[in-house]
């Protein structure tokens, strides 16, 4: 009995145990998988927009994304697709060196700017993505035009 | 006796497992989506309270390490940058009252919504006061969203992002 009840206790100690190593093993190394999962997902973001998949950008934005113009009015995710669609691409995420990501375990904001070709002023851009259900998801989205 | 330990083994393990894994990874149900929009509520409020009577202890729980502020004119700030800012008055809200200018005393939450995702909360407002930054004013009115992130048991505020409305804006 005083077996089967210390088999007890150590099943019990080890489930526990488990998740919180699992949780403390978000190091350096994991931090920049997350960083070139990120840049990978707005890569395809930005192909995606340039060639109108509405699919993809199904997958990628959140069904309810925070979407701030830099006119300064609030999208929802079907408004943003029909400007996508109608080729209104005004403070819309680009390619950009200019990149800084900052990593909250399954939380990344990616800060940018662009320099959009068809856009005379520059804009500051924050993006939020958020890991759901194994798949990072663009939950908001801020464009601002830099004062000169 | 034995079977019977072995099945009771089983289950304790299992809801250990279940538990432990719900805390991890934030699952979550509707009801606790209305319990995590109260705890992001409560720590919004704390941090216009904190600005108001400028208390650092609040702000640095409240604001993440490497918080990024983004204003309305495009200029990002870092937490020290933004502390400074408010520590030291260089951010003033007002109100222009029979020609002259008032500090106001009162921030007004205007249309706040939150969106929960997981253990990150994104909170959208819209601002129509009128502020001068080191006594200049900034474009008004603007809508903006905050993004908190649930961590080591804490909500903090990792990002801020603020856009003017134009005029021909709805």
């Amino acid at each position: 009995m005083r077996r089967m009840l210390l088999f007890l206790v150590l099943t019990v100690a080890g489930m526990g145990i488990y998740p919180i190593k699992a949780a403390e093993h978000v190091d350096a190394g994991s931090t920049e998988k997350t960083k070139n999962e990120i840049l990978k997902v707005e890569d395809e973001l930005i192909q995606a927009i340039s060639k109108d998949d509405a699919n993809t950008l199904d997958r990628i934005f959140a069904d309810e994304i925070v979407w701030l113009t830099s006119t300064g009015q609030f999208l929802t995710k079907a408004e943003v697709l029909a400007n996508i669609h109608s080729r209104n691409l005004t403070g819309f995420p680009i390619k950009s060196d200019e990149k800084e990501l900052h990593v909250y375990g399954d939380t990344v904001v990616v800060y940018s700017k662009t320099a959009n070709k068809s856009e005379t002023e520059p804009r500051t851009i924050t993006d939020v993505f958020v890991k759901r259900d194994g798949k990072w998801k663009l939950v908001a989205h801020g464009a601002t035009v830099i004062a000169q | 006796m034995v079977r019977r330990f072995l099945i009771l083994s089983f289950l304790v393990a299992a809801s250990c497992w279940v538990s432990s894994g719900n805390l991890l990874f934030g699952q979550n149900d509707a009801s606790s989506d209305e319990a995590i929009k109260k705890e992001v509520l409560k720590v919004e409020d704390e941090r216009i309270q904190s600005h108001q009577q400028r208390d650092r202890a609040a702000m640095e729980r409240i604001y993440a390490d490497d918080l990024i502020w983004t204003f309305p004119t495009g200029e990002r700030l870092t937490k020290a940058q933004f502390l400074d800012i408010i520590l030291n008055e260089k951010l003033k809200p007002y109100v222009v009252s029979d020609g002259v200018q008032k500090p106001v005393t009162t921030i007004n939450q205007v249309d706040r919504k939150l969106y929960v995702f997981g253990t990150t909360v994104v909170v959208t407002r819209f601002a129509p006061m009128m502020e001068l930054y080191n006594g200049k004013p900034l474009p008004h009115p603007r809508r903006f969203f905050n993004v908190y992130v649930k961590q080591d048991g804490k909500w903090q505020l990792v990002t801020h992002h603020s856009t003017p409305v134009a005029e021909k804006s709805p």
